[in-house]
């Protein structure tokens, strides 16, 4: 008896896992986490089960007849081909069908579109390819991009066994926290090309397009992570921009907040002392894997055509100041990475990619320098209360 | 039957029969030969975009990077798609347009055939334009096949060249759907009125009006892709003041129409087939007739249900979610037609019925799917995911590939006068039945979990049923060859018995062409047929 | 063949390449049309320049939240800030800002700056009556700049609408 429980779990296992159990596995939309999401869900379900029903009676009526009207059984064909009357009731009856799924469709539509009153403002803008979040009313403001070990494990025949890294693909270096049971308003823009800000959790994705600005609207209720990830496709790292979302119990969240200010302020003093070549060459390495890699690849060797090579360039072998322009204010498909990697960072990279990959000039910038170059203009004045 | 004898007092080149040799299939203007040509270029290019998808697939086997980069990932996306919509599926419906439009309503050839022999071979220089675009620096465009801005301006020096095939792809579409208006208005019997003409002719005659209404649209939109990127305008450059969300209004109002350009033919080869099996006239052929203009009209004023999430006012969002889900109706009007010509038959189950069955099955499972995805706030979760990838697919390669095969086998003993393998043909049919659903059915699960389209790589919760799909793939991409080999057999002389003229028990009571013999001559009906078979038998 | 069906086919072709043509016109004429939709309904949240100053009754009444965010697009080398965030303004009085551009680079640089209005319906009652937007600007290396935005909320803007955003984008237009 136990045997045969045990052949019959192993099969089922077969059937729909294969083997691999995986804690978050799934065969339906999930629920979420939101009174939308929710929702949505509902109404997934029960479009569902009007096509199964829909689908029994068609697939029923068709397959009787294939069964029962076959020449084989010797059923002679009637000839009948026309009835006005079945065809005004199959029109009728899905017509009314119709009209009974749009009501619940309507009003989840209305909902959504619903952002006022909302209890704060994240700013999400979508560049190749990575997130950038501004929090529209305290003023933290980060990217977030893939993780270094999914970032590692994802370059063509890395040899490390995706398995083995934790949230493949759905980890970020810096997630995006949210309060619980606050009305975020999110508002959707893109510096580049257009890309799908989407954490299935929530109920809903939203086009970031670049010159507009989209708006939508999210209350978590469960504290939790949630991931997901960019689905329109941006160029080639789009299956590698992934979106966490970690929502908190509100004093945690404020807590968090004081801390990213705190770290703000840490970095700025950071980038004040005086580091030396070794730390940033050091530093600068990982910053490259994460930032630069794509593009350059890993070896700096860069795509023919496409990626200049960072060894051997001209430029990054050349005069410091050109170098540090261009990586600052971009060009063309250079994104501009002075908003997007902070004094030390930015520093550590400029350092390491002169030193390392098959360069050797020798020299090295303080992330004070870089400080002095990235921001000069006071901060927005961000109201706290937003009522 | 001395209608389609060759009349010899006939001018040029009516009087002989097809050319010698290589160059009867350069310059030929017979229907036949040019209908022949156009189903073996889409055979090849099935296998061309085919293999793009296994390489798609086998990427996808497992999760992390096994065999190509991202970039070259996307570009097998884009160019798989391309030759699959304007290489394979379009041409074939064309060949079949070409071999059975003018047989079928009683017509000695196509209105235009000079225009005829053009158009195929605008279609082959744009293919391989196409496919050039693979070789050339920065690689072939990786937009996705609606190559929306500013991500396609990207592409490297391929764009111009992909630009400029669209154009010669749409030129040949559009001169292919000309004559086929052509010849369905001048070029039918006397008896044969509008409304007697079989179902096929008649979806054909309403696509050929929407690739003539979409054509010119799709090639004014990627013209301005052309000048944005190389002459400076601003059409859809935001940094100009343009609008990227302008090019998706444009390229979906071609967009989708365009893919009922796939799928209306498809209706009319599954609404000949059906009947002939079922041994009964189609049943409503006028509400079918009606619901085929219908979806036709329908496509036009629907098409921002692609766009739901680019963030479109409510009264837009809502205006498209109901008219989507008008859809539902006449698609559903045929699917209930095809039920209901079935009910009561005296029905047998060769290949070309086998196919269409299942065709009216999981097109419908496509349809159920697409009524999910009209409700607009579901779709904001199904949207660019798997599950679209599923539903289309489902409304693609189990609908139409499998009614274009439907209909090689129906009417390639007519053409040949061979009969195929039956045996092997419906075991061609049972392991494309179950392989295309190995294939496509685990990706709904894989889009309802969270798996976007279009990416190369997947988080590892997604790498079981990613596995299962790339198995269907491989199978059903090499189950295909034996397509192949059993038309080839069948060319060559099939099962060496001799069919009758109407091949199919009864068929000359459904449509004309099967009461010409077999294999059909190369100059058919120079005088037009005195009696034509009615529905109504 | 025939000849009165060569005749036919010919009068076919015609009326077919004249619908080809009219569609191609059609696709081209969907550039200004867009814009008109748009600026009815909002769909790309873009305002107009006004052509004269607006005189409208300030609605004291009540007062809503009007938002200022700024955007640089990929690869354009400036700094970009408004002073403030957010104003409380009645609806008919003049909204004015103050933003600081800087051009971090050591090239001079043409830009120009965008601006989209959200949520979307509501753009037509924002009336845009001085603003650096759509014309192009010159900056020289690492000049810094405060340009003045000043704005209008028609008050007969509907009641639902509590908090307008405005958002301006900065693109490098230099060729």
């Amino acid at each position: 008896m136990v045997k045969t429980k045990q052949l019959f779990a192993g099969l089922a296992l077969m059937t729909f896992g294969l083997g691999t159990a995986q804690a978050d596995y799934t065969l339906n939309l999930m629920e979420g986490v939101t009174s939308i999401s929710r929702d949505v869900y509902g109404l997934h379900m029960l479009v569902f089960w009007v096509c199964v029903v829909i689908g029994i009676a068609v697939f029923g009526t068709m397959f009787y007849s294939i069964y029962f009207h076959r020449k084989s059984r010797g059923h002679k064909a009637s000839l009948f081909h026309e009835s006005t009357k079945i065809e005004i009731i199959w029109t009728i009856i899905p017509t009314v069908i119709l009209i009974l799924l749009a009501i619940p469709a309507t009003k989840v539509m209305l909902e959504m579109d619903d952002t006022k009153d909302s209890d704060m403002s994240i700013k999400v803008t979508g560049w190749q390819w990575k997130w950038e979040y501004e929090y529209l009313d305290s003023g933290v403001r980060f990217f977030s991009s893939l993780d270094e070990a999914s970032n590692k494990a994802r370059q063509l025949n890395s040899g490390i066994d995706p398995r083995t890294v934790p949230n493949y693909l759905l980890e970020v270096d810096k997630p995006l926290v949210v309060p619980i049971n606050t009305k975020i308003r999110f508002l959707f823009t893109a510096a580049d090309v257009i890309h799908s800000w989407w954490v299935p959790d929530l109920g809903w994705k939203k086009d970031t397009i670049p010159g507009y600005i989209n708006e939508a609207w999210t209350s978590v209720d469960k504290p939790g992570t949630y991931r997901g990830q960019c689905t329109e496709l941006c160029g080639r790292d789009h299956g590698f921009m992934p979106i966490v979302v970690i929502a908190m119990e509100k004093p945690d969240y404020e807590a968090w907040v004081v801390e990213q200010k705190q770290q703000a302020v840490a970095n700025a003093s950071a980038a004040d002392k005086e580091w030396s070549a070794e730390d940033l060459i050091a530093k600068g390495e990982s910053v490259y894997t994460n930032n630069c890699a794509s593009c350059h690849m890993a070896d700096g060797a860069g795509l023919a055509g496409t990626f200049p090579a960072i060894t051997g360039s001209a430029l990054v072998t050349g005069d410091m100041d050109a170098q540090v322009d261009l990586m600052l204010n971009g060009k063309g498909m250079m994104p501009a990475f002075g908003q997007m990697l902070d004094p030390v960072d930015f520093a550590a990279v400029s350092t390491f990619i002169r030193n390392g990959l098959g360069n050797s000039v020798g020299d090295s910038i303080q992330p004070a320098t870089i400080k002095a170059l990235q921001g000069a203009i006071p901060a927005t004045e961000y109201d706290d209360d937003d009522d | 039957m001395s209608a389609v004898v060759a009349e010899h007092e006939h001018d040029d080149h009516h009087d002989h029969g097809p050319e010698k040799g290589f160059l009867r299939w350069i310059i030929t203007t017979n229907h036949k030969d040019i209908g022949t040509l156009y189903l073996v270029f889409a055979l090849a290019m099935f296998f061309v975009g085919g293999s793009m998808a296994l390489i798609i697939r086998a990427e996808l086997f497992e999760p992390g990077m096994q065999f190509v980069s991202p970039q070259f990932f996307n570009s097998m996306t884009t160019m798989h798609a391309l030759v699959m919509v304007f290489g394979a599926v379009m041409p074939a419906f064309v060949g079949f347009a070409n071999w059975q439009i003018p047989l079928m309503i009683g017509a000695p050839d196509m209105a235009l055939p000079r225009m005829n022999n053009m158009s195929f071979w605008l279609l082959v220089a744009g293919i391989l334009m196409l496919a050039s675009t693979l070789f050339m620096e920065g690689g072939a465009p990786a937009s996705g096949w609606t190559l929306y801005p500013p991500l396609v301006l990207q592409t490297g020096a391929a764009l111009p060249f992909a630009i400029f095939s669209v154009h010669l792809l749409g030129i040949s579409s559009i001169m292919g759907a000309i004559n086929i208006i052509a010849t369905i208005f001048n070029m039918r019997a006397p008896k044969m009125t509008l409304m007697k003409m079989p179902l096929f002719v008649w979806t054909w005659l309403i696509t050929a009006f929407l690739l003539i209404a979409i054509m010119p649209v799709f090639a004014g939109a990627v013209t301005m892709l052309l000048t944005d990127r190389f002459f400076d305008t601003s059409f859809f450059d935001a940094a100009g003041g343009g609008d990227p969300v302008l090019y998706q209004h444009i390229f979906w109002f071609f967009g989708h129409p365009e893919v009922y350009v796939m799928i209306l033919p498809t209706f009319g080869i599954a609404s000949t087939i059906i009947p002939v099996f079922a041994r009964k006239p189609l049943f409503g052929y006028s509400s079918m007739v009606y619901a085929t203009a219908a979806i036709a009209f329908l496509s036009f004023i629907v098409w921002a249900h692609h766009m739901f999430t680019v963030g479109m006012p409510m009264a837009g969002e809502l205006y498209f979610m109901y008219a989507t889900m008008l859809i539902a109706i006449p698609t559903g009007v045929k699917i209930f037609n095809w039920t209901a010509t079935m009910w009561e038959g005296s029905m047998t189950f060769e290949t070309p019925m086998l196919f269409s069955i299942a065709f009216v099955v999981l097109f419908t499972l496509g349809g159920f799917t697409g009524l999910m995805m009209a409700l607009a706030p579901v779709d904001f979760q199904y949207h660019d995911t798997y599950f679209i990838v599923a539903h289309f697919h489902y409304t693609l390669v189990p609908a139409s590939v499998f009614i274009i095969m439907a209909g090689a086998y129906f009417w390639v003993p007519k053409w040949t006068g061979h009969m195929y393998d039956e045996r092997l043909a419906r075991f061609h049919f049972w392991l494309s039945a179950i392989s295309v659903n190995i294939l496509f059915f685990p990706q709904h699960f894989l889009g309802l979990a969270g798996m976007p389209r279009r990416i190369p790589d997947y988080a590892v919760q997604f790498a079981d049923w990613n596995m299962v799909s790339s198995i269907g793939a491989f199978i059903f991409g090499f189950s295909q060859l034996l397509f192949v080999y059993i038309m080839y057999k069948t060319v060559k002389g099939g099962t060496g018995e001799k069919v009758s003229d109407e091949v199919w028990e009864d068929a000359h009571k459904h449509s004309l062409e099967w009461s010409l013999p077999s294999p059909v001559p190369y100059h058919t009906f120079d005088t037009p047929p005195e009696k034509i078979p009615t529905e109504h038998f | 063949m025939n000849p009165d069906v060569e005749q036919r086919n010919k009068k076919t072709v015609r009326a077919l390449l004249f619908l080809v043509l009219l569609m191609f016109l059609f696709a081209v004429a969907l550039i200004p049309l867009y814009d008109i939709l748009c600026e009815i309904t909002g769909i790309n949240g873009k305002t107009r320049q006004e052509s004269s100053a607006l005189n409208y009754t300030i609605d004291t009444q009540r007062a809503i939240s009007f938002e200022f965010i700024t955007s640089i697009g990929s690869g354009t080398g400036l700094e970009f800030k408004a002073d403030k965030y957010q104003l409380k303004v009645h609806p008919g009085e003049v909204i004015s800002m103050t933003y600081t551009v800087r051009n971090k680079t050591d090239k001079r640089m043409l830009a120009k700056a965008n601006p989209s209005v959200t949520p979307g319906p509501a753009v037509s009652y924002v009336k845009n009556t001085k603003c650096f937007c759509f014309a192009t600007q010159v900056f020289e290396a690492g000049e810094t700049r405060h340009l003045d935005v000043q704005l209008v909320v028609d008050p007969v803007l509907p009641a639902r609408y509590k908090r307008l955003t405005f958002g301006l984008t900065y693109y490098d237009t230099t060729i």
